[in-house]
């Protein structure tokens, strides 16, 4: 049966509805339409000046004349109005996200403390939906389920910061999850203290809490680690731990010092778990892409970051680098790359798809890709970051693991150019013991080219998971053996494909023919490949 | 005489923002009716259509074979169908600027000649939902758009042999789905009694 029958009908754009629409397109164009912001970029540049909005604050003593302006009426004073206000950005063009509505501000929550009478946190909408607060929170979009911010009041640019009677110190909180009723502290001796949920209607539509930490869980031990929203049978809706973590590097700083300070020391701060690998810049060949610099830090919850810093600059959308992981740092399991369980790479190009993370799984030698995994992906015009959970991986907390980063090219610049670099966050691990390779080179041979009487490169592609091979390589003439080279047992890279010189005898000339075989260390032999080598 | 396609993408490489608004004018029909199929509504698809177009804007820079304008156009057209919210998202400001259809003296045939058409199109879509979303993207088109099967394998960026093969199957399967289930009828009195 013909699928003509299913073919729907077409319709003509009204001449008028195509040059307003032409119209307006004329009018665009000469708008910047920039490339899509990076989300993670974004979200992580936002953090860091909220958290520098956070210590700066405190420091010029502008927190707690915010905090005696505000009364309790419910319609936002001057005060209140200008401090939205200059939150906000003016004029036609604005984002809606940027324009905040200063005159819909109202109090959000609030709560009297001693020595410092009445706490008052007002809230504005934005006209994206979203809000922002007076203690520096602001969820423009309404984007962010549940967060918590610290505020210390007290110590000022004039004033040491030692421990005094005038600190307090104050956590705030907002959430948008429907069906929130309290948020429940969890402190470092396992007690629980759950607090109020204020809940705003519209439109700012979201649920506030303030709370002020009591000197007691100041002290080691007692302090706070992370704060959680529950609905009113108790189950948990989101989690924040961040501002927790805010406070007790505060105190490290010296703010709100805990009165069992010389009693039990401070933990040291965790050692960064990071490791570098550095290559040579100027080493790439042709228009591969120059690697000089990988970096694979580990953040919370145990995700794994992996940044490929590259000399010249990268074109997201027709190539990047990639990052292949062996897990088990066997290097005779898994693919022949090296014996890499896993590669991250960036897929698209072409047809305005946009670049995007792919986990590629070890399939046989080779791999296969799964689109749209929990892999992300950010980073500049000279680097590119790989983030992915180490669960995805199958990889154990704490676990090393083997890795190499490159380019994707006939020749790429790889980091290491041979081989792969330990990632080991418990130092002292040792590597797992190699047993017997018992598995033979991969090997692709290419149709290659030569002018008579000049030199003829044969083409080939070598995969060993341990890394070194040698070749022998024969070549016809019909029939004919012409020569045998047999090539020295040296490093290969399976990401690229490797070059032999051979000079061509005078008067040898029309379609020869050469095969190649490869060894590996262990003597293990692949198959025998042949190709054309086609003689001008 | 008007400049062919390649030349216009030229001059749009080097910035002429006129070259592309011609580019514009000349495809805008054949855009608009591909994005309105595919999501069965005319008035999404003229959104789309400007989307689109303010996408290869966007990427301007791209070097094109000759004669594979209009199916890199699809290209984009079938990316920016696929995630048309993110296409929307990305956009909101600019739609936000369209102007507002000006009132029609008398719109009552239109407005009924599009219901029908949306509701044709809202039967060919239930039938295309059946299939594969790369079986899909083949037989819009190919089937739909005329493309040659080349031109849907640059569009899709895929080679012309898969292109094929993907269209063989999908033919396939419609002629089965569409093989008489004794309901047919019964669909033709609902109308007719209506």
């Amino acid at each position: 049966m013909s699928t003509e029958a299913f073919v729907p009908p077409l319709r003509e754009l009204p001449a008028r509805r195509l040059a307003e629409r032409a119209e307006h397109l004329r009018g665009e164009l000469h708008r910047s339409h920039p490339p899509r912001p990076r989300r993670r970029s974004i979200a992580i540049a936002l953090l860091v000046i909220a958290f520098g909005v956070l210590l700066a604050t405190p420091a010029f003593g502008l927190r707690d004349q915010l905090g005696h302006l505000f009364g309790s009426d419910t319609h936002p004073p001057d005060g209140i109005r200008r401090y939205f206000t200059n939150m906000s950005v003016h004029g036609p063009q604005a984002d809606p996200a940027d324009v905040v509505l200063a005159n819909k501000a109202r109090v959000a929550t609030a709560i009297f403390v001693d020595d410092y009478g009445k706490r008052v946190i007002w809230s504005a909408p934005t006209k994206a939906g979203g809000f922002c607060t007076t203690g520096g929170l602001c969820d423009r979009k309404r984007e962010i389920p549940f967060v918590s911010t610290l505020e210390i009041s007290g110590p000022d640019s004039r004033t040491a910061p030692k421990p005094d009677r005038d600190v307090h110190v104050f956590f705030q909180g907002a959430t948008v999850i429907h069906g929130a009723k309290g948020v429940a502290v969890t402190f470092e001796d396992g007690t629980i203290q759950w607090l109020q949920l204020q809940w705003v209607p519209r439109p700012i539509d979201a649920g506030f809490y303030l709370y002020e930490l009591t000197k007691e869980h100041w002290d080691f031990g007692r302090r706070p680690v992370a704060f959680s929203v529950e609905d009113a049978n108790g189950k948990v809706l989101a989690r924040d731990a961040k501002a927790a973590g805010y406070f007790r590097d505060s105190q490290r700083d010296g703010f709100a010092a805990p009165s069992n300070a010389k009693l039990t020391p401070p933990p040291p701060p965790p050692a960064p778990k990071e490791q570098t690998f550095d290559d040579p810049a100027g080493d790439a060949l042709g228009s591969a892409l120059d690697v000089t610099h990988v970096r694979v830090t580990e953040r919370d919850h145990d995700t794994l970051d992996f940044e490929v810093t590259l000399a010249d600059e990268l074109n997201w959308d027709e190539d990047g680098p990639l990052v292949a992981i062996d897990t088990d740092r066997n290097p005779d399991t898994g693919s022949a790359f090296y014996g890499t369980e896993f590669q991250l790479a960036f897929a698209g190009g072409g047809n305005a798809r946009e670049a995007e993370p792919v986990l590629y799984r070890a399939n046989g030698w080779d791999f296969q890709g799964q689109r749209y995994t929990s892999a992300a992906w950010g980073g500049g015009p000279h680097s590119g970051v790989f983030s992915i959970k180490r669960s995805v991986l199958g990889l154990k907390p704490g676990q090393g693991f083997n890795l190499v980063a490159g380019s994707v090219a006939n020749r790429p610049d790889m980091a290491p150019d041979f081989g792969t670099f330990v990632y080991q966050p418990s130092s002292g691990t040792p590597p797992p013991r190699l047993g017997r390779d018992r598995r033979p080179p991969k090997l692709f041979a290419y149709d290659s080219m030569g002018v008579r009487g000049g030199e003829a490169k044969l083409h080939y592609w070598v995969l060993e998971g341990r890394g070194s091979a040698r070749q022998v390589i024969r070549i016809f003439h019909g029939r004919r053996l012409l020569k045998t080279i047999w090539t020295p047992l040296a490093a290969v890279n399976p990401f690229g494909t490797t070059e032999t010189d051979w000079r061509l005898p005078p008067g040898v000339h029309g379609t020869l023919r050469y095969t190649v075989r490869s060894f590996d260390a262990a003597g293990n032999a692949s198959t025998r490949e042949a190709a054309a080598l086609a003689v001008r | 005489m008007q400049p062919d396609d390649s030349v216009l993408w030229e001059r749009t490489r080097a910035g002429d923002a006129d070259a592309f608004t011609m580019l514009f004018e000349r495809h805008a029909t054949t855009i608009y009716n591909y994005c309105s199929r595919r999501v069965g509504d005319w008035s999404v698809g003229e959104d789309l259509l400007s989307i689109v177009f303010l996408e290869a804007w966007r990427r301007r820079r791209k070097q094109l074979p000759p004669g594979k304008v209009l199916p890199w156009l699809y290209g984009i057209a079938t990316n920016v169908v696929r995630n048309r919210r993110r296409s929307e998202r990305r956009y909101r400001a600019a739609l936000a600027r369209v102007p507002l259809p000006r009132p029609e003296l008398d719109f009552c045939d239109d407005a009924i000649e599009r219901i029908h058409d949306e509701r044709r199109i809202a039967l060919a879509l239930e039938l295309l939902a059946a299939l594969p979303r790369q079986q899909q993207d083949v037989v819009v088109l190919c089937e739909w758009s005329d493309l040659s099967y080349e031109d849907a394998g640059f569009a899709l960026g895929v080679p012309v042999g898969t292109v094929r093969s993907r269209l063989f199957r999908a033919r396939q399967a419609l002629a089965e789905l569409a093989a008489p289930t004794g309901h047919e009828q019964a669909e033709v009195v609902k109308e007719t009694g209506r």
